[in-house]
């Protein structure tokens, strides 16, 4: 380490290197939408959180993804996205699948 | 005073409430209003859409969206008007996918995985400091992004990145988070076990994560190998 550093940068020197490292972290990120974290665990992603900002988008960003994801999920949504968003199906299988159900109708009536 | 006051508003609440019929049923709609044209052009592209995002086969996911219809045709009288007709076809149409993967059985590759274990050591080389973030590859800041995650510009992204993923993985990816089944079935379905859930979760999040910060947030990418 550098002798220069200060007492406050040796001192989150010294406890990183205690704490579980960030990929440790990011894992545990990902885990804690599975199942609870056992104490032990989230305190050490607590501190690890208070030193590493990295850590802190990540686990920020994980949150901020799985909403929009949870976003396109028709049961939850009034209006879901359309337009340019969703792949759209090609002309000849609409016509294909329009004529098919037609059908269908008819046999049914 | 206002003790009294609350119980008597909790009278009238109560009475109100018998003396009130509950609301209509919400209209069924018969049959004579059936309208397939109506379902192609107003959720065919979304239904095309969710399937060929989770199929990755045209033809397949075409398929699944005219059994789908078809099947809606059927069943219509169960259609209770509860969600909205869309959610409604995309719940068959997600069972029949479901259906689907439960009989495909266990075909998991797991190249895909050892795939996404090397770049998950790539991105935690922090030199002098193992496992931590390499810095050209760890989260920049978000936060000037502000609501453009709702724009089509984020789903655009959100749609490229989950297709890069290794297609077992955007599987589970997709049935977690947007589909939002829970692990315990999504284990049962494919056959695999929870540890490899969550690690198959945890390797999609960190690479989409990377994906969206390159493609939507404008992250210039590191040279790629």
């Amino acid at each position: 380490m550098n002798p220069q550093a200060s007492l406050k940068q040796r001192f989150i020197f010294w406890l990183a290197h205690r704490l579980p490292p960030c990929k440790t972290i990011a894992r545990l990120a990902s885990e804690s939408n599975e199942r609870r974290l056992t104490l032990g665990e989230r305190v050490k992603i607590r501190l690890h959180l208070w030193i590493c900002a990295w850590c802190q988008r990540y686990m920020g960003q994980l949150g901020s993804i799985r909403q929009a994801a949870s976003r396109m999920n028709p049961a939850t949504v009034q209006q879901p996205h359309t337009n340019d968003v969703v792949r759209r199906m090609p002309t000849a299988t609409r016509d294909r699948l329009k004529n098919r159900l037609t059908e269908a109708l008819e046999d049914k009536g | 005073m206002t003790g009294c006051y609350r119980y008597a508003s909790l009278f009238q609440l109560n009475s109100s409430d018998q003396s009130v019929p509950s609301q209509a049923p919400a209209p069924v709609p018969s049959p004579s209003k059936l309208n397939p044209d109506g379902w192609v052009d107003d959720h065919g592209d979304y239904l095309f859409h969710y399937a060929l995002s989770r199929l990755r086969d045209q033809t397949r996911a075409e398929d699944f969206v005219q059994e789908t219809l078809l099947a809606a045709l059927k069943s219509h009288g169960r259609f209770e008007g509860r969600s909205s007709e869309r959610s409604w076809l995309t719940g068959i149409l997600k069972n029949k996918i479901l259906d689907h993967f439960r009989k495909s059985g266990r075909e998991t590759s797991f190249t895909d995985l050892s795939f996404y274990e090397d770049e998950e050591n790539k991105t935690f080389e922090y030199p002098g400091f193992a496992e931590h973030w390499t810095p050209e590859l760890a989260p920049s800041d978000w936060s000037s992004a502000g609501d453009s995650m709702d724009k089509d510009e984020f789903w655009k992204a959100f749609n490229g990145c989950t297709s890069k993923l290794p297609q077992r993985i955007a599987q589970v990816y997709l049935m977690r988070e947007v589909d939002e089944i829970p692990g315990e079935e999504i284990c049962a379905t494919l056959n695999i076990s929870q540890n490899n859930l969550w690690v198959m979760l945890h390797r999609a999040r960190l690479a989409l994560r990377r994906c969206l910060e390159v493609s939507w947030f404008g992250k210039v990418t590191p040279e790629e190998e």
